[in-house]
């Protein structure tokens, strides 16, 4: 049992009692749950945590649900892989790799958050769960709706590939293709929230799915041995996760959990779409929305970000900075991460890398810092984004020559096999 | 009569005109602010607007065909 006060408003602090709203009335600042951290405090310890499943609901103190844990149940607990080879490439003796490439069910850190906010959705009762995405959130809504016996509802802008609508559709969702610019989608979204009283993952679910995301940051504590890192690279979209990791590196040192949080929280973005970089940049906390978000990586380009403010003040308050990186360094990343660790990342993965580089070579990360990188999503599903920039296979007669043949070649003058490997 | 939530992004705008006031007037609403951030006429403005869904309707393309960014008051729905 969650000991929970109810939820509280972010800007002018008005309580309300737990149920799916999202939004002030007064004042329309966005809602967060309330805990009651002494309650917590008196029987949460590193003991009990370790005793809990190997799943992220060794966490659920701290986690808005109350009843039975129904879909979701084996999401989380992902490898924090010690990246020796990717940080001899990038110049870093203790970097770390928190892997959501392997996260259940669906493969990327949404499961967190939407495991939440899909078990609240069966609490309160509602029979249709839905979101509007064009990727990982879809999957996920889809694939834990499935699992708990709920009607799903995904919206998608018509003009998205086939391709990406697959890993929806398989779950027998109700995939809807709405005509209509982004902005048109985005606000009959949230209108057909407001008329049909479904549990709209990041709409009216919002307070609930958001509080998935400390997971992540419990998660990299506990696995560093119960401490905080110096620096996190967090990728941002709408800007929750580097809130919500931040948040969750505090209320564990709130907890005596951890000795403290000197950990500075770097933001990344894509160079296509990069309102919160800008604005940490810039030194101001009035985000510039992008109205036209470019480039490869898709699951970041949110050209308006709910949190993009609080994302900002995150940044700000734990001393940390923002960067971007371009199309060519988002794929180069990608390939250096697959070539030295193993690990075959989303787009959003190379953003984070590619970023964590740039803050190795300006000094804001020192080399013996202990640095976590932020890998939310597998390459798996988005594997146009890197198809061109790769060595097609080599083809060869089956035979024994043919094969020296091109062993010789590689040898000598002709194409390295081990083409993008760290030196 | 319906109310709409919406957040809205001005890039300069409200420096010239007084987009709110002449939006109302225009379409026959009231719109009342529960939150802004406005500096040298750029910056965001959250408020309900109340009239009918034509009007409502009619206001949104007013206000994008002068620049303001309109989005719900969750701002950007559609995620990756």
């Amino acid at each position: 049992m969650s000991d929970i006060k109810g939820l509280k408003c972010r800007e002018c602090a008005r309580a309300y009692p737990i149920r799916p709203v999202h939004v002030c009335e007064f004042c329309f600042g966005p809602l967060e749950v309330d805990y009651d951290y002494a309650a917590i405090g008196a029987r949460v310890t590193r003991q009990s945590i370790e005793a809990g499943p190997a799943t992220m609901w060794r966490y659920r103190a701290l986690l808005p649900v109350d009843g039975e844990i129904v879909v979701g149940r084996y999401c989380g607990l992902t490898p924090l892989v010690e990246a020796r080879n990717l940080g001899k490439a990038l110049g870093l003796r203790r970097l770390y790799l928190k892997n959501d490439t392997v996260n259940h069910p669906t493969l990327s850190f949404k499961d967190r958050v939407v495991a939440v906010a899909v078990n609240k959705a069966l609490e309160f009762g509602f029979p249709v769960v839905a979101c509007a995405s064009t990727g990982n959130l879809a999957n996920s809504v889809a694939a834990h709706a499935a699992e708990g016996g709920l009607t799903s509802f995904i919206f998608i802008p018509a003009d998205l590939e086939r391709g990406k609508v697959l890993g929806t559709s398989i779950y027998a969702a109700n995939v809807v293709a709405v005509r209509g610019t982004y902005d048109e989608v985005n606000r009959l979204c949230s209108e057909i929230a407001d008329k049909h009283g479904w549990g709209f993952a990041n709409i009216n679910l919002r307070p609930f799915y958001a509080e998935g995301s400390k997971t992540f940051g419990y998660e990299i504590a506990e696995q560093l041995g119960w401490r905080a890192p110096d620096h996190v690279v967090v990728p941002a979209a709408g800007g929750s996760l580097i809130t919500k990791i931040w948040k969750g590196l505090r209320e564990f040192h709130g907890l005596r959990l951890i000795p403290g949080v000197p950990t500075r929280m770097h933001v990344a973005q894509a160079a296509g779409c990069a309102p919160i970089v800008t604005a940490v940049r810039a030194n101001t906390d009035l985000i510039r929305p992008v109205k036209q978000p470019t480039g490869i990586a898709k699951s970041l380009a949110i050209g308006n970000p709910a949190d993009g403010y609080y994302a900002f003040k995150t940044v700000k308050q734990s001393g940390g900075m923002g960067e971007e990186a371009t199309d060519e360094e988002i794929v180069d990343a990608m390939k250096l991460l697959a070539a030295t660790e193993g690990i075959f990342a989303e787009t959003a993965g190379g953003v984070t890398l590619a970023a964590t580089r740039k803050l190795v070579q300006q000094g804001a990360i020192g080399r013996d810092e202990v640095t976590v990188a932020c890998i939310t999503g597998n390459g798996l599903k988005t594997q146009e984004a890197v198809a061109a920039a790769l060595r097609p296979p080599i083809h060869i007669q089956p035979t024994l020559r043919s094969f020296d043949e091109i062993l010789t070649q590689s040898n000598g003058a002709g194409p390295s096999l081990v083409d993008g490997k760290a030196a | 009569m319906s109310r709409r939530r919406v957040h809205l992004t001005f890039q300069g705008q409200l420096a010239d005109e007084p987009a709110l006031w002449n939006m109302s007037q225009e379409f026959g609403l009231v719109f009342n602010i529960r939150q802004a951030d406005l500096e040298g006429g750029f910056g965001w403005v959250m408020l309900e607007l109340e009239g009918g869904d034509d009007q409502l309707e009619a206001a949104v393309r007013w206000l994008e065909g002068r620049g303001v960014i309109v989005a719900p008051i969750e701002q950007d729905i559609v995620a990756g």
